[in-house]
């Protein structure tokens, strides 16, 4: 009774895996029945894929951080965005643009030396980071730890921060997440200018000017590149009208018009009217991608 | 009890072979465009890292990997980067991933659409190399066209580079075809990928 119950428990492991293995086949049998597609139209779909690229490379928040700081801004935490607001973030598209604009206050914070908010805005960015399908790029290196282990040593924080933007960097190019970086560059930028704009009232307001002209070159550039996001809905559209809006108002200034051409070449100092009018503007824009 | 034996014998022999059997069945199901997509990642990713050494001692501002497939026309894939607070940028490029014919490299002031632009930098015969320049001479070449086009020059000092646009020319091909394992004639596609990393002067 025994040695028949063994035999068929052989025999019923033996039918197993002899259907597993012939299952196996009938798969591969499928894959390869595709529809017959011809070269010519595979030829000309990967050409359309190549030349409806746009390619550009801005610069990083921490080399943004890097020239505010030079031209005289100081650091104030309440033109931060305060990160108990991120689960107000609930679509793709604002968790995106909050990514940008705490990656441009955590490079504002490390730029000025304010560590303990800098690893706060750290930890808010992983926070994001896996929500927007990057949580990878904090994972790999121990960034977080790294980061909290050399709070005393400014080169060491800021090699972690280049650190950073390279795994992100690599994240996005190697897993085709262009269209995210567009959009969190978006949002790195305007809080970039929100921070400049913002001491338009305090004495540096001549560097603020030329700082806020030459941010409206990096406007141009991501507007092309929201442009070239595939899903273009209602509210990434509304994000192009509104940086096309602040750049028209800037190439329509009387400073920019009087150059010419030439504008295009020219640090310009803006008036403080025109100053205060892209300034309004400014935080206006900021405001409707933070709130 | 021999019986025993015999069936767990049996038993390990046929375990191990489903495992390898399985592990072949996986192998052997791997689309191959993923496994050569997964290479291709390795290869590049080693490049980017060599790439990014060369900057030094300039500070990594971003890289862009730009890849191409020839085709039997010529054509331009363009690279726009933004420059600002007329600091020095140092271009490193690596075109190990470029196997195939070589291609050319043009620097300009303005995209491709627009034919009043300034042909900043240019070189020919890119390709299985690593190189490194920097944006002082484009300046200096930038201005010089802007002096002899008679534009005054206390406009002229106060230019800077504000964007470049690189263009990739991506030489035309013979169209190749190979006989494929069901004997059918196919196309072989040829690709090829640039490396371009940028840092900035920091000080």
């Amino acid at each position: 009774m025994r040695i028949l119950k063994q035999f068929t428990l052989f025999i019923m492991l033996l039918s197993f895996f002899t259907l597993a293995n012939g299952c196996g086949e009938s798969i591969e049998k499928k894959e390869v029945d595709f529809p017959e597609i011809s070269q010519d139209e595979i030829e000309e779909a990967i050409y359309n894929e190549v030349s409806a690229d746009y390619e550009f490379i801005p610069p990083s928040t921490l080399q943004v951080a890097s020239i505010f700081k030079k031209a005289g801004l100081s650091y104030d935490l309440k033109l931060t965005n305060p990160t108990s607001r991120i689960d107000e973030y609930s679509t793709k598209l604002s968790q995106s643009l909050a990514f940008g604009v705490y990656s441009s206050d955590l490079a504002y914070s490390v730029i000025h030396e304010k560590y303990n908010e800098a690893s706060e805005f750290l930890k808010t960015l992983r926070t994001l980071g896996s929500k927007i399908g990057l949580e990878t790029i904090f994972n790999s290196s121990g960034l977080i730890e790294r980061f909290e282990a050399n709070v005393a040593n400014q080169d060491s924080i800021i090699d972690i921060l280049i650190l950073l933007q390279e795994n992100t960097d690599d994240y996005i190019e190697e897993n085709g997440k262009e269209d995210l970086s567009v959009i969190y560059y978006t949002g790195a930028w305007i809080e970039g200018i929100y921070m400049g704009a913002n001491t338009v009232m305090k004495d540096q307001e001549k560097r603020v000017g030329v700082l806020i002209s030459e941010q409206m070159t990096l406007g141009e550039i991501l507007v092309k590149g929201l442009k070239h996001v595939e899903d273009q809905n209602d509210d990434i559209q509304d994000l192009i009208d509104d940086i096309q809006d602040l750049v028209d108002t800037y190439y329509n200034l009387e400073s920019v018009t009087t150059l010419g051409e030439e504008a295009d070449y020219i640090d310009i100092v803006l008036t403080k009217d025109e100053i205060i009018l892209m300034s309004g503007k400014i935080v206006e824009l900021r405001e409707s991608i933070v709130q | 009890m021999k019986l025993k034996y015999i069936i767990s014998f049996i038993l390990i022999i046929l375990l191990t072979e489903t495992a390898l059997a399985q592990k072949k069945q996986k192998k052997d199901e791997m689309d191959p465009q993923a496994l050569a997509k997964a290479e291709l990642k390795e290869e590049l990713s080693g490049y980017k890292k060599l790439c990014r050494a060369a900057l030094n001692p300039y500070r990594y501002d971003g890289v862009k990997t730009t890849q191409f497939n020839y085709k039997p026309y010529e054509y331009i894939k363009e690279v726009e980067i933004a420059t600002i607070q007329n600091a020095e940028y140092r271009l490193s490029y690596n075109t190990n991933g470029i196997h195939h014919d070589k291609i050319q490299i043009k620097i300009y002031d303005r995209p491709d659409t627009d034919k009043r632009r300034v042909l900043l930098y240019e070189q020919a015969e890119v390709g299985g190399d690593e190189f490194s320049f920097e944006t002082t001479e484009m300046i200096e070449k930038l201005k010089q066209v802007k002096l002899n086009k008679g534009i005054d020059s206390a406009i002229v000092d106060q230019m800077r580079l504000k964007k470049i646009f690189i263009d990739y020319i991506i030489p035309a091909v013979d169209r190749k075809t190979e006989v494929n394992e069901f004997g059918e004639d196919v196309m072989v596609k040829l690709k090829g990928a640039i490396i371009l990393c940028v840092g900035y002067y920091n000080l």
